[in-house]
């Protein structure tokens, strides 16, 4: 059964203009028992009834002395507040021309009389349904819209406070940099006070590091999502890139206790982004330090003629089967914040990088045994 | 003692322009700041000529691209080689700006190697 109303939703209202007062009782009997209904018996009184009150649906008389159902349309579409309350005209002739005026007048539907009581209702319930679905449809675009304004202000967000951050970050990093280098110079000989100094200041930059890679992170997801990804490729050994990060990460890796262990097979010359194909390393390697429970971390590198393969393997903690599907979304993890902080992006940042080069990344790992991570790129991505 | 090669730095940070000029100080160089690309047209026009200019993009009243077009239309500064300093990655996708680029957050490292390819320290 066809039934616009719902318990959710209350009845449609719908005005009818007509003149001829048993039509008016008429529609009244029909219409009532499902909508609504208001009744206007002339044209200026039926105008004053749709710009004073929302109606879902206006049907009118065209023939109605004084104000014509045509001049109604007229004036109803030229006002804001009625310019889109769906019409249906309704005449004793079925001329064309007087049809086409209608429409033209900003009629939605034409019914010509006489009609029976199941026409009229099918075509009400039709334009009901018609406006409900055209008005949740503006509804589902307003929302979109909103949540893409939402999302843009965020990204425009994080793409200004990442800016805003790496001036600080530069005053750090001279600063201690600085520092570190006159503790080193300074007597030039060891003692426990210079040692201490350069332990701490070595902590501070650890930290400065760190937090510029977080800030790089942010600034990623706001170009990623909006699809910015933008590669530079030039030919580069693999080989020197992946010795760079192991050696960026060589600090991190002695504290964590895990020797890094590197071993290539062939040597990998192909065309790729230096900067994220070193990110994606550098991410791995980040995790690999992270969760291998202080046990040595292998690293591989393989290929032939179409394909390189990276291999970072570490024996730590492993990830539950059930995880290792979410692991390359965004804000995922396999563990919690407090075990292991961080922003939860690593990987997924590392898969839009492998998927911008049209390679694959995936996991295999085995909890309490370690995991897995293997990266395959084309060589001419 | 040779003299030392000065340097000018331009960023609005004024924090960041100190730190820079106490580490290129430690350095062998002579470091001047300016917080404002208006002194630093100033500063490198009148009075001894700085071997290199170090150069923030983002400042505001007039730019680092600002500073540069003005610097490369005077005479007496458009020889002065200048490295710029920016945060934003999307500086290094610009073809048509030939200045080397110094990414913020940069290291000490970095910052003697851009300055020493131009100047060495006394």
């Amino acid at each position: 059964m066809w039934c616009v109303s719902t318990e959710q939703e209350p009845a449609a209202r719908i005005l009818v203009v007509e003149d001829d007062p048993e039509a008016r009782a008429t529609f009244d009997l029909l219409l009532g028992t499902r909508w609504t209904v208001t009744l206007a018996e002339r044209g200026d009184q039926g105008r004053d009834r749709a710009l004073g009150s929302a109606f879902d649906l206006v049907i009118a008389n065209v023939q109605m002395p004084g104000l014509s159902g045509i001049e109604l349309a007229r004036q109803l579409r030229a006002e804001r507040a009625t310019q889109d309350v769906p019409l249906i005209l309704m005449s004793r002739t079925a001329g064309q021309r007087e049809t086409i005026a209608g429409l033209e007048a900003g009629a939605d539907d034409f019914l010509v009389k006489p009609f029976s009581g199941r026409e009229l209702l099918v075509r009400v319930q039709t334009r009901l349904e018609l406006t409900s679905m055209r008005r949740r449809n503006a509804q589902q675009e307003e929302a979109l819209a909103s949540l893409q304004r939402t999302l843009h202000v965020r990204d425009e967000f994080l793409s200004a406070a990442s800016h805003e951050l790496r001036t600080p970050i530069t005053t750090l990093s001279l600063q201690t940099d600085g520092l570190l280098a006159s503790a080193e110079s300074s007597n030039g000989h060891s003692s426990p006070v210079n040692d201490r100094l350069r332990r701490r200041l070595s902590a501070i930059r650890r930290q400065v590091v760190r937090l510029n890679q977080l800030v790089d992170q942010l600034l990623d997801v706001s170009q990623f999502v909006e699809g910015r990804l933008d590669l530079r490729p030039e030919e580069i050994d693999l080989q020197s890139l992946v010795i760079e990060a192991i050696d960026l990460m060589r600090d991190s890796a002695v504290s964590a206790g895990s020797p890094v262990l590197f071993r290539m097979r062939n040597e990998v010359v192909g065309h790729w982004d230096r900067l994220r194909l070193g990110q994606v390393v550098t991410n791995l390697l980040s995790n690999a330090i992270k969760f291998g429970c202080g046990r040595p971390i292998e690293v591989e590198l393989d290929a032939d003629s179409a394909f390189a393969r990276l291999e970072v393997k570490d024996s730590g903690e492993g990830i539950p089967t059930q995880e290792q599907d979410r692991i390359f979304e965004r804000f995922e993890r396999a563990t919690t914040v407090r075990r292991h902080p961080g922003l939860g992006l690593g990987l997924w940042i590392c898969k839009q990088i492998v998927d911008a080069c049209h390679g694959t990344i995936t996991v295999a790992s085995e909890p309490g045994q370690g995991s897995t991570f293997s990266v395959e790129l084309p060589r001419a991505s | 003692m040779s003299e030392r090669p000065r340097l000018l730095i331009v960023d609005d940070d004024v924090e960041l322009c100190e730190s820079m000029a106490d580490v290129l100080t430690d350095a062998g160089y002579d470091a001047v700041t300016a917080h404002d690309a208006r002194r630093a047209l100033r500063l490198s026009r009148h009075g001894p000529p700085p071997c290199l200019i170090l150069l923030d993009l983002m400042m505001p009243e007039m730019t680092g691209w600002q500073f540069r077009e003005r610097q490369l239309r005077d005479q007496r500064t458009r020889d002065i080689p200048v490295v710029i300093m920016t945060a934003s990655r999307e500086a290094r996708r610009d073809p048509t700006r030939a200045d080397p680029l110094l990414l913020k957050p940069f290291t000490l490292d970095e910052l003697l190697e851009q300055v020493e390819s131009v100047v060495d320290p006394a």
